[in-house]
């Protein structure tokens, strides 16, 4: 037990970590908008960045299939077309995290605008 | 042969999977600098006007960990082919920024949260103080 946790590869889990705590920095983003939103008397935005949050922990959950149980098993070549499966995952997760940053930043961006208008009403 | 050969893939496909998502992994990572970037000139002025600490260089800061990653999958964004000491150590550093810049981003929004909340708290309290005081008198 203890040798094949040994055998497991360390760098893939610093991305998962990371990538948890970026998904969670963005669940964070999205709970500061929504009060933000709330304070200029706006709602519905911050769903935006929430779903991107989702999606960033999708991509850090296939990243890590890919990982951890597709690459050995393409690494040892005993499956043919399991690197391309490997590489139709990576395209997935990435996918994922692409549609993530867009809605964040579509969030945002709209957040921006609106907290800005709402400022010039205020001068 | 093509740059597919080398992983059993045809080429069509490596140029989809590899190439042409490789740039876009770094497109995601402008994308995501940009909209902390913008939160982070909310925070900035927030700061100016009410005068609460918000961390706001962190919103700069953090999202260049994910960038980083992201030109990393360019450079040696070739997955299973990608192998041996350098690289391996190129793999440790590149996933290591991201995570740095990951508890960035999330130190960040929660100064920034926690400086809202304490604003919410002084606005209620100002309010029952005076509009309390108004409705006695």
């Amino acid at each position: 037990m203890l040798e094949s946790l040994k055998e497991i590869p360390r760098e893939p889990l610093v991305y998962e970590a990371g990538g948890i705590i970026f998904a969670s920095a963005l669940l964070g983003f999205s709970h500061t908008m929504r009060h933000l939103l709330r304070t200029i008397g706006r709602g519905g935005l911050w769903i935006l960045p929430l779903l991107g949050a989702l999606l960033v922990l999708v991509a850090v959950i296939l990243h890590g299939y890919a990982w951890y149980i597709l690459m050995p098993t393409a690494a040892v070549g005993e499956v043919p077309g399991m690197l391309g499966e490997v590489y139709r995952y990576r395209f997935i997760a990435l996918l994922a995290m692409l549609l993530a940053s867009l809605l964040t930043l579509s969030g945002a961006l709209a957040f921006w605008l609106m907290f800005n208008g709402s400022r010039r009403k205020v001068q | 042969m093509g740059p597919g050969a080398a992983t059993n893939i045809s080429n069509a496909d490596y140029f989809i999977y590899v190439v042409a998502m490789n740039y876009l992994t770094i497109f995601s990572g402008v994308l995501f600098l940009l909209a902390f970037i913008l939160m982070g000139l909310v925070a900035q002025r927030i700061q100016r006007v009410f005068g609460v600490r918000t961390s706001w260089p962190l919103f700069f800061v953090g999202p260049v960990g994910a960038l980083v990653y992201s030109v990393y999958t360019i450079v040696h964004g070739s997955g299973p082919t990608a192998s041996g000491e350098a690289l391996a150590l190129e793999r440790w550093l590149a996933y290591g920024i991201f995570l740095v810049g990951s508890m960035a981003c999330w130190w960040g929004i929660r100064s920034f949260f926690n400086a809202l909340r304490a604003l919410e708290a002084e606005g209620s309290k100002v309010r029952e103080k005076h509009v309390g005081g108004a409705s006695h008198a």
